[in-house]
């Protein structure tokens, strides 16, 4: 091969901005996951970015905190085109977030530690989800929207909320004949909703450690 | 690949699979396409996370495992299937006696995927049509000739027991699917020729 330049009748190439990355080196990030724009992103430690997950700094700052899991297309930020304020907006995640396949984070949203947000959710500008609550799939948290903590978001459009259980359930009316009838002793309470909630959370650490041995890293090179 | 390949948007396997040129597949080598299977644009399918070989076996020093030179397979595709534009096939995970893995995603023959739908379930049957925009969740089941319906979000661990309709937020049986449904070429069976129209030119 004579020359590796491109073509002198294409125009130099005026890619999108890469963003500045600022990751933690036991953060896990896929080789297809896209970083734009001109505003810094920060990566936790042992966060996961799988591949295809988009990052657009254009309007400010994206910190992702520690143990995140970032799925398959996800879009944190927004692209330029409809930014008309100059103002500096930063996107946060917290600790221990999930966020789903496909699903959208606007920028200015603020996600509090150990949120879920599963696939084709849309978390729309300066939202803010508090810790420990789940937003179901297509479902859609409002511009300048806040939801508490421990609340589970569910059902179409604005969707319903309601309180994730905390306190111990006694078991229903049908698991209580159930036992009659197979003659065992009917169960005790469920767990309260914090031990539920612990036991979640070291489920994610074992997926991010299986993660972390799988996804191709970004700059390893391909066999 | 020569470089005199025709440029087309799909590229036709020996099996006749149509995998568009902007499909975004991870770990070709765990993904099994039972021929004639579309892939459209960006539709990604996560074949890199493949059940890893269970560290449990080496405990055993007279009996050693076998050497893995045969791959795991994450995700099965069957004859006729169709995963739309931006559709995501990831396979699902869970916790097993303390190890947690990724087990095999199954999807069956004539099976219609929609357009940005994610699915995670275990297995899809046979005939199995999945609107636009739904989500299958983790370990869902989705057993033959059943419907999920644009939008629907179908919790982990769901069984859609055959030739029912599901829809809405959190997915609930809605109806069933009529007399003769999935019969060639009727509503439900028009496999064979969505997958005979595409990357054909416009008009025929």
């Amino acid at each position: 091969m004579a020359t590796l330049k491109p073509p002198s009748s294409r125009p130099v190439p005026t890619g999108p901005p890469k963003a500045p990355l600022k990751a933690d080196p036991t953060a896990t990030i896929a080789d297809t996951a896209v970083f734009q724009g001109t505003y810094p992103v920060t990566i936790g430690a042992g966060t996961i970015i799988h591949p295809r997950a988009r990052f657009y700094a254009y309007q400010g700052p994206i910190v992702v905190g520690d143990g995140c899991i970032i799925s398959e297309k996800a879009i944190i930020g927004a692209q330029p085109a409809r930014s008309t304020e100059s103002k500096e907006i930063a996107t946060r995640l917290s600790y221990f977030v999930t966020v789903g396949p496909s699903s959208t984070i606007h920028p200015g949203a603020h996600i509090h530690s150990s949120v879920t947000i599963e696939a084709l959710a849309t978390i729309h500008q300066y939202a803010e989800i508090g810790s420990h609550s789940k937003i179901c799939s297509g479902c859609e948290v409002p511009e300048n929207g806040k939801v508490d903590e421990w609340v589970v978001v569910y059902g179409s459009g604005l969707g319903q909320r309601r309180k994730r259980a905390r306190e111990a359930n006694e078991p229903g009316p049908a698991v209580v004949i159930a036992a009659q009838v197979a003659q065992v002793p009917v169960p005790g309470p469920a767990p309260k909703g914090k031990v539920i909630e612990d036991a979640r959370l070291m489920v994610l650490q074992k997926e991010r450690e299986v993660l972390a041995r799988m996804i191709v890293p970004a700059g390893a090179k391909k066999k | 690949m020569p470089p005199k390949a025709a440029k087309g948007e799909y590229i036709e396997t020996d099996t006749g699979n149509k995998i568009s040129r902007r499909s975004q597949i991870h770990g070709t080598q765990h993904i099994i396409l039972g021929g004639k299977t579309v892939i459209q644009a960006e539709a990604v399918i996560r074949g890199d996370l493949y059940r890893l070989p269970s560290t449990a076996a080496s405990t055993d020093p007279n009996n050693p495992p076998p050497p893995s030179n045969t791959p795991s397979v994450a995700i099965t595709v069957g004859r006729y299937t169709y995963i739309s534009k931006s559709a995501i096939l990831r396979p699902p995970s869970r916790l097993h006696r303390g190890v947690h893995s990724y087990y095999p995603l199954k999807i069956g023959d004539h099976v219609f995927v929609g357009e940005s739908a994610v699915i995670e379930a275990a297995s899809l049957g046979n005939h199995v049509h999945v609107g636009a925009g739904a989500t299958v969740g983790s370990m869902a089941i989705i057993k033959d000739f059943a419907v999920v319906l644009d939008g629907a979000a179908v919790p982990p661990g769901m069984v859609v027991p055959s030739w029912c309709i599901v829809g809405g937020r959190p997915a609930r049986i809605v109806g069933e699917v009529g007399e003769g449904y999935g019969v060639e070429g009727a509503d439900g069976g028009m496999a064979r020729e969505r997958y005979r129209v595409v990357g054909k030119p416009a008009g025929f």
